[in-house]
């Protein structure tokens, strides 16, 4: 079995366990073994883009060096991770004075870049649509799955696009192979309103209320992240939105690797499903594809 | 009259150039940028506008504004923007002049108690690095 590392950040080993220990279980039963990167250090969640502030890109960049010690690849599970660390990558291979001065504070030697990629570029490059279909035991038919990429798997296309900025599908082709119904829909590469839900809800409320109603004006029963903050506010922000409109219908919100756990037959345990705002539970059962006696 | 951007000698022009690396008199005022933000109904002054109001040096208009702090750096402004110009990477800066004159809207006590016990690390981390010093 292939072993390669990748970086959980923050979340992953919190509020995000689901997504962790999914992405872990699906990736075995298609012969990669991810390997949680020793020595790994905080994103810190946003890549400053002033142009004189260095001390922020220290973390990335000391993840980057690890990184660099135990091979030539890094995947990335969270959207915010993988586009920091991308872009902190590229940003160091192309500034060499930029690269030198820290590098020369962290007392390390540059050994060239690291290819940084995003789970969703893992499975499409390095195991292959195809291979996932064939390994795929639950045929998901009966769910309809609008995929919900965001900013950070897009853009600066050039420099972190999984795929085309405005028309991308690879998380569609993703779902297909699993068995799901793709539902296209106008916002799925629509801000979520990101680190703003602590202070504006309202603001972001407005960004998850037009995502949404147009996944399920399109026929979605269920949205799909690779985000955990993006998964959050569409997940907590229905709430709200579900108590001003009474015919508002609330609907789960899904990590990508658990849907992909459900169709590789995995068996999700119960605090993976405690961790979302809205219990997909129900929904599953309605569905059949959890028994109701689980719970 | 002969009309020279060379005139302009504003400090606080020079200071977003500088921070951000964008050159702000690029712009054309096309409102591309505006009309693709997403959360721009929000906003008391439009991206557009805030560029407009730098390239004419008027601080303490851009610097007062919630604009500023409602910037999710989603980059749709960018990815939409005829003359290339990165609005997203001028609102950073916006922030961080401001981050380093003492203003701190981390806002913690905003968060209900509800919230703290779903809400990723994540969240806080890009909030401190955004509106925090």
């Amino acid at each position: 079995m292939k072993k390669i590392p990748y970086f959980p950040g923050c979340t992953l080993t919190n509020k995000a366990k689901g997504l962790n220990e999914t992405a872990k279980l699906c990736t075995k039963i298609l012969d990669i073994e991810l390997v949680e990167l020793d020595n790994w250090y905080c994103c810190q969640a946003n890549f400053s883009t002033v142009t004189d502030n260095l001390m922020n890109h220290l973390g990335p960049v000391r993840t980057i060096v690890s990184a660099k010690k135990q091979g030539e690849k890094l995947v990335v599970l969270c959207s915010t991770c993988y586009y920091v660390l991308k872009r902190v990558n590229l940003l160091i291979e192309a500034d060499e004075s930029k690269r030198k001065t820290v590098f020369d504070f962290l007392e390390e030697e540059y050994k060239g870049s690291l290819e940084v990629v995003h789970f969703l570029e893992l499975v499409r490059d390095e195991i292959g649509f195809d291979k996932l279909k064939e390994k795929v035991t639950l045929n998901l038919k009966n769910i309809s799955v609008a995929a919900y990429y965001g900013c950070q798997l897009l853009r600066p296309s050039k420099d972190v696009g999984i795929d085309d900025p405005f028309s991308p599908t690879i998380f569609e082709r993703f779902l297909i192979s699993l068995g799901c119904k793709s539902i296209d829909y106008p916002f799925k590469t629509e801000c979520c309103g990101s680190f703003l839900v602590t202070s504006e809800t309202q603001a972001v409320q407005d960004c998850v209320s037009k995502i949404i109603r147009y996944a399920v004006k399109n026929g979605a029963d269920t949205i799909t992240t690779s985000c955990p903050l993006c998964n959050f506010n569409l997940d907590w922000s229905q709430l709200a939105l579900a108590k001003e409109d009474k015919k508002f219908k609330k609907i789960p919100i899904f990590y990508l690797t658990e849907l992909m756990a459900l169709a590789l037959g995995i068996d999700i345990p119960n605090e993976v499903w405690d961790e979302h705002v809205i219990d997909p539970r129900a929904f599953l059962e309605t569905k059949g594809y959890i028994l109701a006696t689980k719970k | 009259m002969k009309i020279s951007r060379k005139k302009i000698t504003s400090e606080f022009v020079k200071k977003v150039q500088e921070l951000s690396g964008e050159n702000v008199y690029a712009c054309y005022q096309c409102g591309k940028c505006s009309a693709g933000c997403p959360l721009v109904e929000h906003m008391d002054i439009l991206p557009h506008t805030i560029i407009r109001l730098i390239q004419i040096g008027s601080k303490d208009e851009i610097l007062e504004s919630k604009t500023v702090w409602l910037c999710s750096t989603c980059l749709q402004c960018m990815a939409k923007c005829p003359k290339g110009v990165d609005v997203a990477k001028i609102m950073d800066t916006l922030r961080e002049i401001l981050k380093r004159e003492g203003v701190d809207k981390a806002e913690l006590k905003k968060i209900a108690d509800k919230m703290w016990k779903k809400l990723p690390q994540q969240a806080l981390v890009v909030r401190f690095r955004k509106c925090s010093q």
